[in-house]
């Protein structure tokens, strides 16, 4: 979605404009909650509350654009809070499932980098829910780390500390030593 | 998975490859459904943070009822074995030697022991029973940080605050703007909801210093009373029921031993709370002086 449009719905947050706003972000809302939560229902249920807490709380969203980040914020604080009520937060033995592409899909062609993004899609399932947050914020939503820092009312050493510390699990994942961890794009350090 | 599928380094390009990917290729239910419980949820509906499935108070309510039914049926199985001894005895005596009392009490252990009581695994009864008692009052779970992570600026150490029990705390989803410190040396950490299961939630924030932690709560209940903020506040933070004192406007109170204080401001009630950590009541009311 444009940023004009996006800014222009969530202005006018009328039962259209939240139909048209739900409709864009309703499957990256759900990935997130089921990312953290493993469990369909419930990821459908924190999808749903986030949503309805987005849209009763736009007021206090200041830059629109942001939207789908702001609501992804939302979604992983109440996911996270799930957790921490049904003390579930071991997150290492949750069950892993490959409900996406599976590495026999790709051609010859893109096959070395489809399996690399594939491992490091399984990688990112296992990140603790307060790094996965930081990574998604920082990678899917592109945003810097005094952004992130602003969504989660963290500091900023704070959300770069978690960033870095989810490229270190990342790394450790995949079984590539610290140094390739520090990513070459340097992304971490980008403000 | 063979050397050749290993990516040699992680790049940005393939950690946002690899979340488009899994965006995109997640299977969500359908969107008409979840549409219709949201417009729902708008007009009051549903309240969010209903989660339906599994929950522990369900759960220990199922195994106390596993084992009432068991414990009757123990009784029962007792009682029958009671019963059933006149018939022995009714027997003619050449038939039926008779008991002695070593032989009765081997008798009823062999009889107690086949009592169908393995049928509660032990880790189920336990968690049934137990499931709140395993944190303190206040859980810092600090995490490790390697020596490379020299590079990064941790000058704002990441101390999660993980519970605060018996405070029910949990993180606040939305969030209001919470100001970055208190005074030079206690900073913002966490925006916290503090829940009820009875009253109105509460939004806070976590403040650290070196040794200290302090929580700020707002009230955004409207034509509340500083009665009821205080009792309400109870609720969550175990607050004492009564207020130590009342000067220049502030209600001085206790929580679990340290000193809370509470203030009206715009018609909004607030309170400063020590959750842990050396600071008197005097110094709190400082801190207030502070806050802007």
């Amino acid at each position: 979605m444009q940023p004009e449009e996006l800014k222009k719905l969530v202005k006018k947050n009328d039962n259209d404009s939240r139909r048209q706003l739900f409709e864009a972000y309703y499957k990256k809302t759900y990935a997130v909650a089921y990312n953290i939560l493993r469990n369909r229902e419930n990821a459908e249920d924190i999808t749903q509350d986030a949503f309805i807490k987005a849209f009763q709380n736009i007021s206090q969203l200041h830059d629109e654009t942001k939207f789908g980040a702001w609501l992804a914020v939302i979604t992983s604080n109440l996911a996270r809070n799930y957790l921490k009520r049904e003390k579930r937060i071991d997150y290492t033995d949750r069950e892993i499932i490959n409900d996406g592409a599976s590495e026999s899909d790709y051609t010859e062609e893109s096959a070395l980098r489809s399996l690399e993004v594939e491992r490091i899609r399984k990688a990112i399932k296992k990140l603790p829910p307060d790094h996965y947050q930081v990574v998604v914020l920082q990678y899917y939503y592109d945003l810097r780390v005094e952004e992130i820092a602003k969504l989660l009312k963290l500091s900023p050493g704070t959300v770069k500390s978690r960033l870095y510390r989810a490229r270190q699990r990342l790394a450790g994942e995949l079984e590539l030593n610290n140094d390739s961890a520090c990513l070459i794009d340097r992304g971490g350090e980008r403000e | 998975m063979p050397e050749k599928n290993k990516p040699e380094q992680l790049s940005d390009e393939l950690i946002r490859e690899a979340l488009a990917r899994e965006f995109e290729s997640i299977e969500a239910p359908p969107v008409d459904e979840c549409w219709s419980r949201v417009e729902a949820g708008l007009r009051g509906g549903r309240k969010p943070g209903q989660i339906r499935g599994f929950s522990w108070a369900r759960y220990a309510a199922v195994a106390a009822a596993v084992l009432l039914v068991i414990a009757l049926s123990s009784i029962g199985i007792m009682q029958m074995t009671e019963f059933a001894s006149p018939m022995v005895e009714e027997t003619p005596a050449e038939e039926a030697p008779m008991r002695t009392a070593d032989e009765e009490v081997d008798a009823l252990q062999v009889e107690e022991a086949d009592a169908p009581e393995e049928e509660v695994s032990a880790p189920e009864v336990e968690e049934a029973e137990a499931p709140e008692a395993e944190v303190g009052i206040l859980e810092v779970e600090e995490a490790e940080v390697p020596e490379e992570a020299e590079e990064v600026d941790i000058s704002t150490e990441e101390v999660v605050v993980s519970a605060l029990r018996p405070f029910e705390i949990t993180v606040d989803p939305v969030p209001p703007e919470w100001q970055e410190n208190l005074n030079d040396s206690l900073f913002f950490e966490e925006a916290v909801l503090l829940q009820a299961r009875e009253g109105p939630d509460y939004q806070g924030a976590i403040y650290l210093g070196e040794e200290e932690v302090l929580l700020w709560v707002k009230s955004a209940v409207e034509q509340e009373e500083m009665g009821s903020f205080i009792e309400n506040l109870g609720e969550h933070i175990e607050v004492e029921s009564r207020p130590v004192k009342e000067d220049n406007g502030f209600i001085h109170f206790e929580s679990a031993g340290q000193p809370g204080l509470a203030w009206r401001e715009a018609d909004q009630y607030q309170a400063l709370v020590v959750v842990s950590g050396p600071v008197s009541a005097d110094q709190l009311e400082s801190i207030t002086g502070d806050i802007e």
